[in-house]
């Protein structure tokens, strides 16, 4: 597959978008928005200490549509050390993010960080 | 290469037609090398013959002689020659005082901004909500004194039209000179010269089914004349634009104001029945408003606006279509559209814009994709947004 192709599946794919039908109270809430208006809310289910499940709502550019659908699909049933140590780079390989447009992947990051912030406080 | 989208980006830009093709690959087949200004053998007298009958043609779409038009490499050189050469040309004792509006492109814009610099005195107007420019502003502006006024015909972004014929008799009136950018318009929409009083008048071809790379400037021989060259180099165009010309590229625009001026009734018809059609089968969409006025617009350009979405996203959702965000001259840089901005357009209206424009070629049966896409493009967004929980 290549780079153009791995962005758009990630930005149509919708598996991972919070239902209606999704109990909201289950997850942990990771939010973060910048002043165009974009913005990334990571939703969290633990079990234990892994990810059982997580869901987004995103609003901005493709790329972050398409980052943000990507990380979700990485995280879902890992230790939630990955959210610690998640490489953002390696996203922005996959998706060949443009150097303008390096300020989603802090967009993402401050969601995943607020997660933390969340889990953290238990 | 084959595209498999649907080009509804018309106002970007416009395939070369047929027959245009044809008179341009003629010149290339048929040994019609010869530099024009070469007029000691066949090879140059023949090409001048035909870069003198394709001034013509281009004259005639506009009611001009043919000695009035100034071969450029596109509007955006016209429009800087009209801008700069004649500040150039007329500043004697005292700076000039041009006004201009905030809807104009670019390349209006940045010279003016240029001359300001020089010292020249330059005001912009600021639009209606509907995007064009409300002639009692011009009026007022005009008492005080302005020796230049340039304005667009119609907007590139937004499809507002000035009324061109009151902008030019206010300038007639008042003895100021009127410069029209008319390439969004020439050869879509009638405009006489001499009927609206025009002075400088920048025209394109390829936003009209010509070639890229050519343009011409009209000028008024009674009431400009001349103007300073913004290059140098050699006295072709009367010494105001030196340089050999492309004769190709010119005989391809002289073909493509021919057949527009026989076609312009056909392609207005079918453009307002593409915009009809269009905006019957959109208006059900949620949170969508049009930019502009939505009755007196040119039909070929339909600026939608979702202020709660992201214009690049819906661009790119709708894989099937080739539409923009608006001016394709803008599109290399971050900055807001400076016309959607001072038409009072709030952040989101503005990052929630995009540009849909029809042509010749668009078919109806492409309306109802484009509609279809436009209508699947915002509620994923809406969805993945969140925004529909």
């Amino acid at each position: 597959m290549s780079q153009d192709e791995i962005l758009r599946e990630a930005f149509l794919n919708r598996d991972k978008v919070l239902q209606s039908n999704d109990d909201l109270k289950s997850y942990l809430v990771g939010h973060s928005k910048n002043q165009t208006g974009m913005n990334v809310k990571i939703f969290i289910k633990l079990e234990t200490d892994s990810i059982h499940d997580a869901r987004y709502q995103v609003s901005g550019c493709p790329h972050l549509i398409g980052l943000t659908s990507l990380l979700i699909k990485k995280i879902i049933g890992n230790d939630t050390t990955i959210l610690q140590e998640f490489d953002y780079l390696s996203l922005a390989e996959a998706v060949d993010l443009p150097k303008n447009k390096k300020d989603r992947l802090f967009l993402l990051e401050d969601a995943v960080k607020d997660c933390i912030k969340h889990i953290e406080k238990g | 290469m084959s595209i498999k989208k649907i080009y509804l980006d018309y106002a970007s830009t416009t395939p070369i037609a047929e027959d245009v093709k044809t008179d341009i690959k003629s010149v290339l087949d048929n040994d019609l090398f010869g530099n024009p200004s070469s007029l000691d053998h066949e090879y140059g007298s023949l090409v001048n013959e035909l870069i003198e009958s394709s001034r013509t043609d281009v004259a005639k779409l506009i009611n001009a002689d043919g000695d009035e038009i100034i071969w450029t490499s596109g509007a955006t050189e016209a429009n800087n020659l009209a801008l700069m050469g004649f500040a150039e040309f007329k500043m004697k004792d005292r700076p000039l005082r041009i006004a201009s509006s905030f809807i104009e492109h670019k390349s209006v814009i940045e010279p003016l901004m240029e001359l300001k610099q020089k010292g020249h005195s330059v005001e912009f107007i600021a639009p209606n909500h509907h995007g064009y420019i409300d002639p009692d502003v011009i009026s007022r502006t005009l008492d005080n004194g302005v020796d230049l006024l340039s304005c667009m015909h119609i907007n590139n972004e937004v499809g507002s039209t000035n009324d061109i014929a009151l902008i030019g008799s206010l300038c007639r009136d008042k003895g100021t000179v009127f410069h029209v950018d008319a390439a969004q318009s020439n050869g879509k929409l009638s405009l006489d010269v001499r009927e609206n009083n025009i002075d400088l008048m920048s025209l394109s071809a390829h936003k009209v089914y010509g070639p890229k790379g050519v343009g011409a400037l009209f000028v008024n021989h009674e009431t400009v004349g001349r103007l300073k060259p913004l290059i140098f180099g050699g006295g072709q165009e009367r010494g105001m634009r030196p340089g050999t010309l492309a004769t190709h590229q010119i005989v391809g625009m002289a073909s493509a104001f021919r057949l527009a001026k026989s076609s312009m009734q056909k392609d207005h018809i079918h453009l307002s029945k593409c915009r009809e059609l269009f905006l019957e089968s959109i208006k059900d969409i949620e949170g969508l408003k049009i930019n502009g006025d939505p009755k007196n617009a040119y039909p070929g350009i339909i600026s939608l606006c979702f202020p709660d979405l992201n214009a690049d996203s819906l661009i790119f959702a709708m894989d099937d279509l080739a539409v923009s965000k608006g001016s394709a001259c803008a599109t290399d840089s971050d900055e807001p559209s400076h016309v959607l901005k001072s038409m009072g357009l709030s952040q989101a209206e503005i990052n929630g814009t995009i540009r849909i424009s029809f042509g010749r070629k668009t078919l109806h049966q492409d309306i109802e994709r484009a509609s279809s896409s436009v209508r699947a493009a915002s509620e994923h967004l809406r969805l993945v947004s969140g925004e529909t929980l």
